[in-house]
């Protein structure tokens, strides 16, 4: 099988407020569906407080651009009291809420894993693999598993797909972009640095 | 293959008219300045606001100049800091399988060294002068 990640965008906002930092995540599961049309959302642990907040989301969300593609989101919200240090010159009760984003392209050839609801072995990693799983190395021939296999699907993807990958490159950034306006809406910050009418993505939030 | 190497920096504090807005200004400014801005991490605390951001110009087809900008605003004192690092990085692509071999990344170090050393290093005075032309302007457009 051969993978190639493209695009690496990360982003991390921080926010000290003095109650409620658990707006962040309210709703944000509808949030991605609707709004985003995510078409896959993995939950990793989650840590929920009840005495106190301190609060620890992370998510996986996928969207499939192709039979071989998926834009893989990372998204990690948190809400807790910040580090003493911070409090010994401000109030008490001061609270933090971290709002941090990634995004990466994913291909996948021969193809990606159809049955994406088999459980995955654990393995050494004890809890749900996220990587999206994709065709497993007893179900590639050997045509797939052959060098000259992975110079084609090199050329392919690089000469002849690249420009659909720039796409999706931008529509991950923009989509991030999002995420964290809105997110900045919800704690009355003003919004980031848009890098919207660069190109070809038209997002179906404008206008 | 990526070659970083850093070039230049520069460090300010500057004292400013409206410190709410002071932030939002920057960003304006920056936006102008470069087609490429990434705000990378933001920090909102009662009392101050840092924010860390990364813009890129290319400037050939292999290299591109980079400033990291870390800026930080304190309201009560109506003060800005502002630190920028400035960087060059070549990168030589790794698309196709025989770019990743070990013989390409030797034969792309020696080209590196002998021949494509000296013209980055031509980049430099462009580096130094933006960033000093950035600090001018954030100071023309902020300062009390």
């Amino acid at each position: 099988m051969v993978v190639f990640e493209d695009g690496n965008f990360h982003k991390e906002d921080h926010f000290f407020v003095k109650k409620d930092p658990a707006r962040i995540y309210r709703g944000l599961k509808d949030l991605l569906v609707n709004e985003f049309d995510m078409d896959r959302i993995e939950e990793m642990r989650n840590e929920f407080n009840v005495q106190k907040p301190k609060d620890k989301i992370r998510l996986f969300a996928y969207k499939e651009k192709s039979p071989h593609t998926l834009i893989e989101y990372k998204l990690s919200f948190r809400a807790k009291p910040p580090k003493s240090i911070y409090k010994q010159e401000r109030d008490q009760d001061i609270l933090k809420a971290r709002v941090t984003t990634s995004a990466k392209i994913k291909s996948y050839y021969p193809g990606r894993n159809e049955f994406s609801f088999e459980p995955v072995h654990p393995g050494e990693k004890p809890y749900r693999n996220p990587e999206g799983g994709a065709l497993k190395a007893e179900h590639e021939s050997r045509w797939h598993k052959s060098k000259f296999y992975e110079v084609l699907v090199g050329i392919w993807h690089n000469k002849l797909y690249g420009k659909e990958i720039e796409k999706y490159e931008e529509e991950s950034e923009e989509t991030c972009l999002r995420i964290h306006d809105l997110m900045r809406q919800k704690f009355g910050v003003e919004k980031s640095i848009g890098q919207s009418g660069r190109s070809q993505y038209q997002p179906p939030w404008s206008g | 293959m990526e070659i970083v190497e850093e070039v230049h920096r520069a460090r300010q504090e500057i004292e400013v008219k409206r410190p709410d807005s002071a932030l939002k200004e920057f960003k304006d400014l920056l936006e102008h300045e470069f087609s490429h801005v990434e705000e990378e991490k933001h920090v909102k605390k009662p009392d101050e606001e840092t924010g860390r951001f990364v813009t890129e110009r290319h400037m050939d087809q292999f290299t591109h100049e980079e400033l990291e900008i870390f800026i930080s605003v304190n309201y009560s004192e109506a003060e800005i800091s502002l630190q920028i690092k400035g960087k060059l990085l070549t990168h030589y692509p790794e698309d196709y399988i025989h770019q990743k071999t070990v013989w390409y990344y030797a034969y792309r170090t020696l080209y590196d060294k002998f021949l494509y050393g000296n013209a980055r290093e031509g980049f430099i005075p462009n580096v130094e002068e933006k960033t000093e032309e950035l600090l001018k302007k954030t100071r023309q457009r902020l300062e009390a």
